[in-house]
C-alpha cells in the first residue's frame, strides 16, 4: 500500500518552496553579483550558511525561531490562528531557508560569468535595466537558473533532518516521504521503505533526464 | 555640439578632458594604448563614473554641480563596442529587431535601409556564432544605427580585425558616417585610420588632451612625434584613383595634376577618391629630376619652409604641391650641400611603399 | 644500561600491563531517556572499577536496528521489554542475562503548571509525544490518552518527535502547549511545571537490560550490568524518576 499522501505532500513542498526560492533567490543573486558594497562578503557567507550548518542544528534553531513564543511564530499565530512549526507553511518556511544556497549560488555564478559587456550593450540600445534583465540576462543564463531550480526542488525532496525537527510528521500535512521511509526503516518495515525510495529515485530521475535533455537542445554551439 | 568637461581617476593617471566636438562629422579621439581614449568614451556613454559636465545640444548628460546623471539607456547614443558585443542567444535578424524595437526617438533609419548600406542581407539568418570578425562588426554597427542614436561612439572599432577585414570595413564606416546628420565620435591608435576617417581629431596622453582641432592640422604636429615610435608626422594627400594596371598590381592616381603609381595586390573599384598618408621620413627631394630611379613617384613643387633642428642630424621641409603640402625630412648636411633655399624649384620623390593605405 | 636497571624496568612494565590488562571497555548502548541517568551510574561505577564505560545513546529503535546491523554494542539498556526479547530470540543476544533494570514513568509536561485537566479540558494546540512506533514512552503516552477516553479529540493534535528527547524539545521551546514524556529526561527547572501520570493509565514500562552475544565475554560489560542491578545502582536510577526493584 503506497502512501499516497507523504508523495503528493512531499512534491508540494518541493514546488512551493522552489518557486518562492526563485523569487527571492533571484534578485538576491543578482545584487551579489553586481554590488561593489562592503557588505557583499557577510551577505555572501549567510547565505552559504545553510550548506554548511548539519540540518538538525538548523531544525533546532528553526524550531526556536518559529516558536509560537517568538517574533515571528507569535506574529504568524495572531495572524492565521494557528502555529508556524508542524504546519505546512512552517515547512516551506524551513525548507526556503534550507535550500536558499541551491538557489542562490548557481544564479550568483551564472550572473558573474554573464559580466557587464552584454548589460552595457542592451543600454547602449535602449534597454532599460529591468527590460536588459528580462530580454538579455534570463535567456543568456538559462543554464544557470536551470541547474538552480533543479538542484533547489531535488534537494527540498530530500529533506530529512529539519522536517524531522519542525514537522511533528503529521500525515497529510508535514509527514513528507523522506520521514515516512525513515520511520518504515526503523520499524523494519523494508518493504514498504524500498517501495517509496523506488518512487522517489525513479521520479526524481526522470525529472532530472527530462530537463537536461530539453536544455541540450538550446546548447551554445562553439564555433 | 558635444561639450565635454569631465575628471576621473584612473590606476595609472587622473583623466582630465575639456574639450568640444562638432556638431556633424566624424571626430577622432586618438592617442596611445592606455591613454584613457576608451575610458573617455565610456564616460561620454556613462558606463564610466565621473565628475564635471556633459552636454550634447544643450541636453545636459551630466552635470556634477547639480548631481544630475542621465543614466545611459537614457543617453541618445550608439555605442559599437570593440568586441562587437551581438547577443549569441539571438540570430542576426533579431539583434537588429532588438535595437529597432526599443528606438524611441523618431526613426531616421529603417530597417530595410540600414539592411542595405551595411550588405546585411545575406546575414540576416545567421547565427552569432557564425560571423566572422569582419561580419560581426558590421551587424554591430548596423544595430547601432537602428537605435536612432543622436550621437555615434565607436570604440576602436577595426582594431580586432585583421588586415583585410578592416579594409573591408572602412569604406562601410564611412559611408554609413557620412550619411549621418549627427557627430560620431571614433577612438583609435592607427594614425591611418584617423586620416582617413575623421575631420576632426583630439590627441590624448595620459588622460590628457594634448591638441585639438582639424584633423590635417593636428597630424602636422610636431609633438605627435612622441606618442608612437612608429608614428612620425606626415601629411593627408587627396588623390583619386583613375586606372589599375592587373598585371604589374599597380593603381594609377591622380594628385593635383601630378601623376602617382601605388602598388595595390586587388583592384579598387573605380572611379574613387582616397585620402593617403604620406610619412615626411618617407620623402625626399632633388633639385633636377632624376633618371634610372627605381622610385615611380616625383611630384614637382616649390620649397615653402625649411626648419632645421640644430641639437638632431635633421631638417624638416614643406614642400607646396600644387595646393597641397608634402613634408621631408632630410639632412642638414644635405640642406647645404643642395643650396636648398626658401622658394626654389624642386621634386619630392617618394618611395612608393609609404603610400600604401594598408599600412 | 646495566643488567640490574633492565630487570626493574622489565618488572615495572610487566606489573603495568598486568594491572591495564585487567581493566576492559565497554560500549554500552542506552535509549535516550536512559541517558543521563547512566551518566551518573557510570560515574558511581568508575569510583569502585578500573573499567572504562562508554556511552551510546539514541531511540531504542534505532539502536536495535543498528544492533541488527552489527553494531558494536556489549550491553544494552533498552526502554522496553519486546527488543531485548527480539534480540535473544534472533540469537544476538544471551538469554540469561536479561533482566529488568527500571520502570518508566510517563509524566505531562507544559510550559506553566499542569494537571490533568489541562490534559482532559482539550485547551491546547498541540501534543508533543515520541512516535509511538520508534519509542516505548509513545506507546505508553498513547495508552494513557485511550485510558482517558481522549485518543480520538487529541488525534489531530498530535505532534510526534523522533525520541522522548525531541518532544521535550518541541515543548520548552513553545511549540507545543503539552508533552507526554520520561519523567526522567525533564530537567530540574522545568520539574514545576510537570503531573505524574499514574501508573494505572498505561501499561507498565519495563525497562530490560541484555547482554549482547558479542560482548558476552567482556569483563567490564558484566561489571557494569551488575552494578546497574545493585543496590546502589538502583538507588541512583531511582533517584532519577524510576521505579526500581529496590521498592
Amino acid at each position: 500500500m503506497i502512501e499516497w499522501s507523504a508523495i503528493i505532500l512531499t512534491l508540494q513542498l518541493a514546488a512551493f518552496s522552489t518557486t518562492i526560492l526563485l523569487l527571492l533567490g533571484t534578485p538576491l543573486a543578482w545584487w551579489l553579483a553586481t554590488t561593489a558594497r562592503r557588505s557583499k562578503p557577510t551577505i555572501e557567507a549567510l547565505t552559504a550558511l545553510p550548506l554548511v550548518l548539519p540540518p538538525t542544528v538548523l531544525g533546532f534553531y528553526l524550531l526556536i525561531l518559529l516558536s509560537p513564543s517568538s517574533a515571528i511564530g507569535g506574529f504568524w499565530l495572531s495572524l492565521t490562528g494557528s502555529t508556524l512549526t508542524f504546519s505546512f507553511s512552517g515547512l516551506v518556511i524551513a525548507s526556503v531557508i534550507y535550500s536558499l544556497p541551491f538557489m542562490v549560488q548557481p544564479l550568483h555564478s551564472a550572473f558573474e560569468s554573464l559580466g557587464r559587456a552584454p548589460l552595457e550593450a542592451a543600454a547602449s540600445l535602449r534597454a532599460s535595466p529591468i527590460d536588459t534583465f528580462f530580454s538579455i540576462v534570463i535567456p543568456q543564463c538559462r543554464r544557470g537558473f536551470l541547474t538552480a531550480i533543479v538542484l533547489s526542488f531535488a534537494h527540498t525532496l530530500g529533506e530529512f533532518g529539519v522536517v524531522l525537527m519542525v514537522g511533528g510528521n503529521i500525515p497529510g500535512r508535514t509527514r513528507v516521504i523522506s520521514i515516512a521511509i525513515y520511520e518504515h526503516v526503523e520499524t523494519l518495515n523494508y518493504g514498504q521503505a524500498h517501495a517509496l525510495a523506488a518512487l522517489l529515485l525513479v521520479f526524481s530521475f526522470v525529472v532530472l533526464l527530462v530537463v537536461y535533455t530539453t536544455n541540450k537542445k538550446s546548447v551554445v554551439r562553439i564555433a | 555640439m558635444l561639450h565635454i568637461d569631465i575628471n576621473t581617476t584612473l590606476s595609472d593617471f587622473d583623466l582630465e578632458v575639456n574639450t568640444d566636438f562638432p556638431a556633424h562629422g566624424i571626430s577622432a579621439i586618438f592617442g596611445r594604448s592606455g591613454s584613457g581614449k576608451t575610458t573617455l568614451l565610456r564616460c561620454i556613454a556613462g558606463f564610466h563614473p565621473c565628475h564635471g559636465h556633459i552636454c550634447l545640444a544643450g541636453k545636459d548628460w551630466l552635470n556634477t554641480d547639480q548631481q544630475l546623471f542621465v543614466a545611459p539607456h537614457r543617453r541618445q547614443i550608439g555605442y559599437v563596442f570593440q568586441d562587437a558585443r551581438l547577443f549569441s542567444h539571438l540570430d542576426v535578424a533579431a539583434n537588429l529587431r532588438f535595437a529597432h524595437s526599443r528606438a524611441t526617438a523618431k526613426h531616421q533609419f529603417e530597417l530595410d535601409q540600414v539592411i542595405d548600406i551595411l550588405d546585411l542581407q545575406g546575414l540576416l539568418s545567421r547565427d552569432i556564432q557564425d560571423l566572422s570578425g569582419g561580419e560581426g562588426q558590421r551587424v554591430a554597427l548596423g544595430r547601432t544605427l537602428l537605435c536612432q542614436p543622436e550621437l555615434l561612439l565607436l570604440d576602436e572599432p577595426l582594431s580586432a580585425l585583421d588586415q583585410g577585414r578592416k579594409t573591408e570595413l572602412l569604406p562601410y564606416i564611412k559611408s554609413v558616417c557620412d550619411a549621418l546628420d549627427i557627430p560620431a565620435l571614433f577612438v583609435s591608435h592607427a594614425i591611418d585610420e584617423v586620416a582617413q576617417l575623421a575631420a576632426h581629431t583630439v590627441v590624448l596622453e595620459d588622460g590628457k588632451v594634448q591638441s585639438a582641432g582639424p584633423t590635417l592640422e593636428v597630424l602636422e604636429h610636431p609633438g605627435l612625434q612622441r606618442l608612437t615610435g612608429r608614428f612620425e608626422a606626415g601629411v593627408v594627400l587627396n588623390a583619386s584613383i583613375t586606372s589599375y594596371d592587373e598585371d604589374y598590381q599597380l593603381a594609377q592616381l591622380v594628385v593635383e595634376g601630378q601623376a602617382l603609381v601605388l602598388p595595390m595586390a586587388h583592384a579598387p573599384t573605380l572611379p574613387s577618391k582616397v585620402k593617403l598618408f604620406v610619412r615626411a621620413r618617407d620623402v625626399s627631394v632633388a633639385t633636377v629630376r632624376p633618371q634610372n630611379i627605381s622610385i615611380r613617384n616625383v611630384l614637382p613643387g616649390k620649397l615653402l619652409t625649411i626648419k632645421t633642428e640644430h641639437t638632431t642630424p635633421f631638417a624638416e621641409l614643406s614642400i607646396a604641391v600644387g595646393a597641397q603640402v608634402l613634408h621631408a625630412r632630410v639632412t642638414r648636411a644635405a640642406v647645404a650641400e643642395l643650396n636648398l633655399v626658401e622658394n626654389c624649384n624642386l621634386f619630392a620623390l617618394i618611395k612608393s611603399v609609404s603610400f600604401d593605405p594598408d599600412d | 644500561m646495566g643488567g640490574k636497571t633492565w630487570a626493574h624496568v622489565f618488572l615495572c612494565a610487566s606489573m603495568f600491563w598486568m594491572c591495564s590488562a585487567a581493566a576492559a571497555h565497554t560500549n554500552v548502548a542506552v535509549a535516550t531517556n536512559f541517558r543521563l541517568t547512566t551518566a551518573a551510574l557510570v560515574q558511581a561505577y568508575m569510583q569502585q572499577s578500573q573499567h572504562q564505560v562508554t556511552i551510546i545513546s539514541g531511540s531504542t529503535g534505532k539502536l536495535y536496528t543498528q544492533i541488527l546491523h552489527g553494531a558494536p554494542f556489549d550491553l544494552f539498556l533498552s526502554a522496553d521489554q519486546t527488543r531485548p526479547l527480539q534480540l535473544v530470540e534472533s540469537g544476538l543476544a544471551v538469554a540469561a542475562s536479561r533482566k529488568t533494570y527500571a520502570y518508566g514513568r510517563l509524566v505531562l509536561l507544559g510550559n506553566r503548571t499542569v494537571n490533568l485537566n489541562s490534559l482532559t479540558q482539550g485547551d491546547f494546540h498541540h501534543l508533543a509525544i515520541a512516535n509511538p512506533k520508534l519509542a516505548p514512552y509513545g506507546v505508553a503516552a498513547m495508552q494513557t490518552l485511550d485510558y482517558l477516553g481522549l485518543s480520538h479529540q487529541a488525534q489531530s493534535k498530535l505532534v510526534l518527535g523522533d525520541n522522548v528527547g525531541q518532544a521535550y524539545a518541541m515543548v520548552v521551546t513553545g511549540n507545543a502547549d503539552l508533552g507526554l514524556v520520561a519523567k526522567s529526561v525533564v530537567r530540574v527547572e522545568d520539574q514545576a511545571n510537570t503531573w505524574q501520570i499514574p501508573i494505572s493509565y498505561h501499561q507498565p514500562i519495563l525497562q530490560d537490560l541484555v547482554m549482547l552475544t558479542a560482548g558476552a565475554d567482556n569483563d567490564a560489560a558484566q561489571g557494569f550490568a551488575a552494578f546497574v542491578l545493585s543496590r546502589h545502582g538502583q538507588a541512583v536510577i531511582e533517584a532519577f524518576g524510576y521505579g526500581t526493584t529496590n521498592r
